[in-house]
């Protein structure tokens, strides 16, 4: 376990995000092991967070909340992206891609010389 | 790339959505609470069932899934605070936290609120009443070109003096020869005999030349102004009334256009109307213009008012500098009359206010004073709540309340506090005007202007606010930053000692002597106004009735004025329970006219401006029995002294003494310059009355009979002394001058009614300032008190201590009283010092006291001496009650 690490600031929405979109409605345990899942289990996520993050990405409009029911036949509160939330999405799917290509290109062998 | 602005917009908007919904989630918390926590619950079964899945054991599954919630309570606060507006939120709990404390605390939290609560009403009131009546500006166009004309003798007798009332020839001559002015007017006026009816009333009459509405730029509101044809000299005459006397009379405004009214024994039409918001001067009910002939008038005739209004492009200076060559040159072409005087100019703003702007600022300065001891009181008040409440501060930040949080929470105590003391103070501060309005002499003018100011009542507000902020929130701060674990294990003693109680020491000083400057500047006051009421004025007010009767002759024909006093006076001497009865033509106590005689023959070449002043009054027999005025030698008038019988004359003890020089002045002759140059023989002398009111001494004075100078006025005094019970005889001799004749305007009140009035402003002026002194004691005594019973509470366990080492109750007693002691004493001594240095202020407003009388400050140091010690006495005394074995079991 030494070798997870917390999520990083601000990136955690953008997660949630991707996993609705990749997945469709899911709760909220589902969401925390995707993420953890998707990443090797180097991430641990913090379920404070999370929960105060899904709740931020309602109140912003992003993502939106039903009631269904989960695999264990229990009646479970699913989020699941909304229009905004997918615009957003392919957004800030295309900032971050940019994002990381330049920082990217600070690592490759040579590139700062 | 999107375009920045747009984007930045959609950020907004979803940050406002987010607001709105986290707003909306305040209300309902309860059901969304427990949806969470189903939520919640579901979460962990799955992560529990996935445990197991993975192949732990239940109980251990269980363990690890809780340990990942690390406090399933962090993520419930986490999940709320982001839900709701915590701001918002926790600020509806300190709310109610404030609330919650007051009621543990009541006493101390009412005190602290009610100190508040004075401190902004008291102020705005008074405030209310010097911003209407000092500082707004008078309600003209342009008020400020508005000045007043004055004479000022500088020379010879009454050097200095202002004189306000000036002659029609000098007035004349200053409208010829000045250019600063856009107009000019002169005026006069008083209560007059006016018939709007069949029946004759009192009424304020003004009598004003052509330009008087010019210079305070007035409009009647329904008719017209004067014409040149009604104002000029000789004119046929016109009224202007206000709107009040106006619907009194016709019931509204438009009916009274087209009327007339009788009065100055002619008939004049009503043209206008003036607005109810033009008042001037004060009370006016009508305003006629009709000027007689002007050209006899003498230049000594001081007998009425000017007003001008400057041009726009000259100032008060330049005018003033016009005014000083005009009157030079009057000095030299008449030197008789005009010598040594000049003529001042004053805005009317200034000259209206001259005689109150002392008195209001004085009392501006003492409810300062008491806004000050109360905001130290309050200071002292919450220092020591803030560092009483040290523990649980230090609680609340071990239990992980935030430093930001706990500045919150007392902030949002602080203004909960100043709140409910605004609410109370805006109570106050609206009882407080009225009061002050009804209560206000009756020479305070504009006092219908007065509103509450609104401006002073946020500002007193706001500075609560500030101070309960400044001296709450320091000592608390102090005790959230200190590491929580030390006041938790040794109490709250800790944090006493030092910076803290040096400030509560210094405001419990500031408090004393300031106390002390108002109850001694109150108690100088206090004891001047008893001087004055018990000065003795000459005669005896008490069971004395007075009606005031005007009545007119007809044309030049005196004989019914004459005939009915004569008359009304056998009348009333006939009611049962009349014991004198007589009239004299100024009030007692009041001059009605000022002259020079001399004494044997008028001098060949004297102006009368170099005869001996007197006070002229004329006088029916009867009129000193009913005063009480004693006959210290000869005769009082009898009924044969009248037209035809030789010229008598009675003079007072002081005019005796001045002409005489203790010779028997019975049988000399004197002539006065009242109404002819007769020499008239001295039959009495009477007693000495103060007739410039009880501060001053009384002056020579000169009494003729009625009937030998009838033509001198229309209105008489009608005195009536009573056996008792003055005024149930009103109405009997209200009716009798009625009977006599319905076209007498008649007015009655007792003597003491009138003698009230020359008290009015002292009684005011000294009942407030007394009324501040006792509330900035009781602040300051709430203060001493406040004090020692903390620091009593503080070293409760130190006490505990030394008397279960056998230190002795009266050994502890003046261990505490000590430090009383020592406050009270350097608080005294500060206050004396102010007091030394304010009450020279009110040297003016002093009778018969000093301002440095050593027996009112003996009074002062000694009675707030004794009441602080008693303050601190109470905790110190309980203090020696403490059961060692309880405090040392405290621990």
């Amino acid at each position: 376990m030494s070798d997870t690490t917390e999520v990083w600031q601000g990136t955690l929405a953008l997660m949630i995000l991707r996993t609705l979109e990749t997945l469709g409605p899911l709760h909220g345990y589902g969401i925390a092991r995707r993420i953890e899942q998707t990443s090797g289990h180097h991430l641990r996520v913090h379920y404070g967070t999370l929960y105060a993050s899904l709740l931020k990405l309602q109140q912003e409009g992003y993502i939106a909340t039903e009631w269904g029911t989960s695999d264990n036949n229990r009646k479970a509160k699913f989020y699941r992206l909304t229009r905004a939330g997918r615009k957003h999405v392919e957004k800030a799917s295309r900032d971050w891609q940019q994002a990381t290509d330049i920082v990217a290109r600070f690592f490759v062998p040579g590139a700062s010389s | 790339m999107t375009p920045r602005a747009p984007q930045r917009e959609r950020r907004q908007m979803r940050q406002i959505r987010a607001g709105f919904v986290r707003l909306g989630s305040l209300l309902g918390k309860g059901p969304r609470d427990r949806e969470f926590d189903d939520e919640l619950q579901n979460h962990l079964e799955m992560l529990i069932r996935d445990n197991v899945r993975a192949g732990m054991t239940p109980d251990e599954a269980r363990r690890q899934a809780l340990l990942r919630f690390d406090g399933v309570e962090a993520v419930k606060e986490a999940y709320r605070d982001r839900r709701g507006l915590p701001l918002i939120e926790t600020a509806l709990q300190d709310v109610r936290y404030a609330v919650r404390t007051w009621r543990k605390n009541r006493a101390a939290t009412l005190l602290g609120i009610l100190v508040m609560a004075l401190g902004i009403g008291a102020n705005t009131a008074v405030f209310s009443v010097v911003h209407a009546v000092l500082l707004n500006p008078l309600p003209y166009p342009n008020p400020e070109r508005i000045v007043t004309l004055t004479y000022l003798s500088n020379g010879g007798i009454g050097t200095g003096e202002r004189m306000r009332q000036v002659s029609v020839p000098d007035f004349l001559d200053w409208q010829r020869d000045s250019a600063s002015f856009d107009s000019m007017a002169y005026y006069s006026g008083g209560r007059a005999s006016v018939m709007a009816s069949t029946v004759a009333d009192y009424a304020i009459v003004t009598t004003v030349t052509e330009d008087f509405f010019r210079v305070l730029s007035a409009q009647p509101s329904t008719g017209r102004a004067f014409t040149s044809e009604e104002a000029k000299e000789g004119g046929t005459g016109a009224a202007l009334i206000s709107e009040r006397y106006a619907r009194q009379q016709f019931g509204e405004p438009a009916r009274a256009l087209g009327q007339s009214l009788r009065f100055f024994n002619r008939s004049v039409p009503i043209v206008g109307v003036l607005p109810a918001t033009f008042d001037f001067p004060a009370g006016t009910d009508l305003w006629f213009t009709a000027i007689g002939n002007r050209s006899q008038l003498h230049r000594r005739g001081n007998n009425f008012r000017a007003i001008a209004r400057l041009k726009p492009d000259v100032d008060l200076e330049q005018a003033q500098t016009e005014m000083t060559a005009i009157s030079a040159r009057l000095e030299a072409q008449y030197p008789d009359t005009n010598r040594s005087i000049r003529v001042v100019l004053t805005p009317l703003q200034r000259e209206m206010v001259g005689d109150v702007s002392s008195m209001l600022y004085l009392l501006l300065g003492a409810v300062a004073l008491v806004l000050m001891v109360a905001c130290a009181t309050m200071a002292t008040l919450l220092l020591a709540k803030a560092t009483a409440r040290a523990t649980e501060i230090a609680v609340r930040g071990a239990l992980g309340a935030g430093r930001a949080r706990i500045v919150q929470q007392l902030l949002i105590e602080a203004l909960v506090q100043a709140m409910a003391a605004g609410a109370i103070g805006v109570a106050i501060a609206l009882l407080g005007t009225r009061a002050l309005v009804a209560l206000s002499p009756a020479n305070v003018p504009r006092l219908d202007e007065v509103a509450v100011n609104f401006i002073v009542l946020v500002f007193t507000l706001a500075l609560c606010a500030l101070v309960s902020v400044l001296f709450g929130l320091p000592p608390a701060l102090q005790a959230a930053r200190v590491d929580v674990n030390e006041p938790l294990r040794h109490g709250a003693s800790r944090m006493t000692g030092g910076g803290g109680s040096r400030i509560r020491e210094a405001l419990v000083v500031a408090e004393i002597a300031l106390a002390v400057m108002l109850v001694a500047t109150g108690a100088l006051l206090v004891r001047s106004l008893v001087a004055l009421q018990r000065a003795p004025l000459g005669f005896q007010s008490a069971n004395v009735l007075m009606m005031q009767a005007t009545a007119a002759p007809r044309g030049s024909d005196w004989m019914p004025s004459r005939a009915f006093f004569e008359g009304l006076l056998a009348d009333i001497a006939r009611v049962p329970g009349v014991l004198a009865v007589g009239a004299m033509m100024g009030p007692p106590g009041r001059v009605g006219s000022e002259s020079g005689y001399w004494i044997d023959r008028m001098p060949k070449e004297s102006p009368l401006s170099q005869a001996s002043p007197a006070v002229m009054n004329v006088i029916t027999p009867g009129a000193f029995a009913a005063l009480g005025i004693p006959i210290r030698r000869g005769r009082d008038f009898r009924d044969s002294d009248r037209t035809g019988a030789p010229q008598v004359v009675i003079v007072n003890e002081a005019l005796a003494r001045a002409a005489f020089h203790g010779r028997d002045p019975i049988g000399r002759v004197l002539v006065a310059g009242y109404d002819s140059m007769d020499p008239m023989t001295i039959v009495g002398v009477v007693g000495d009355v103060r007739q410039y009111g009880p501060d001053r001494e009384p002056q020579p004075e000169i009494y003729m009979p009625f009937q030998q100078h009838f033509y001198n006025g229309a209105t008489l005094r009608v005195l009536v002394r009573a056996a008792s019970n003055p005024e149930s005889l009103g109405p009997t001799i209200q009716r009798l001058a009625r009977e006599r004749s319905p076209e007498v305007s008649v007015r009655v009140s007792t003597l003491d009614a009138l003698l009230a009035e020359h008290v009015a402003t002292p009684k005011f002026r000294a009942w407030l300032l007394s009324l501040f002194a006792v509330v900035a004691l009781c602040l300051a005594m709430a203060g001493v008190y406040g004090v020692m019973a903390y620091v009593a509470g503080q070293r409760s366990k130190e006490i505990g201590v030394r008397m279960a080492l056998g230190a002795t109750a009266r050994s502890v007693l003046w261990m505490m009283l000590g430090r009383g002691l020592k406050l009270t004493a350097i608080g005294l001594s500060a206050g004396v010092l102010g007091a030394v240095a304010s009450t020279r202020l009110v040297t003016g407003m002093l009778f018969e006291v000093e301002p440095h009388d050593l027996l009112t400050y003996t009074g002062v140091i000694a009675g707030l001496g004794a009441l602080s010690l008693l303050a601190a006495y109470i905790p110190a005394r309980r203090a020696t009650r403490i059961d060692p074995l309880v405090v040392l079991r405290q621990e």
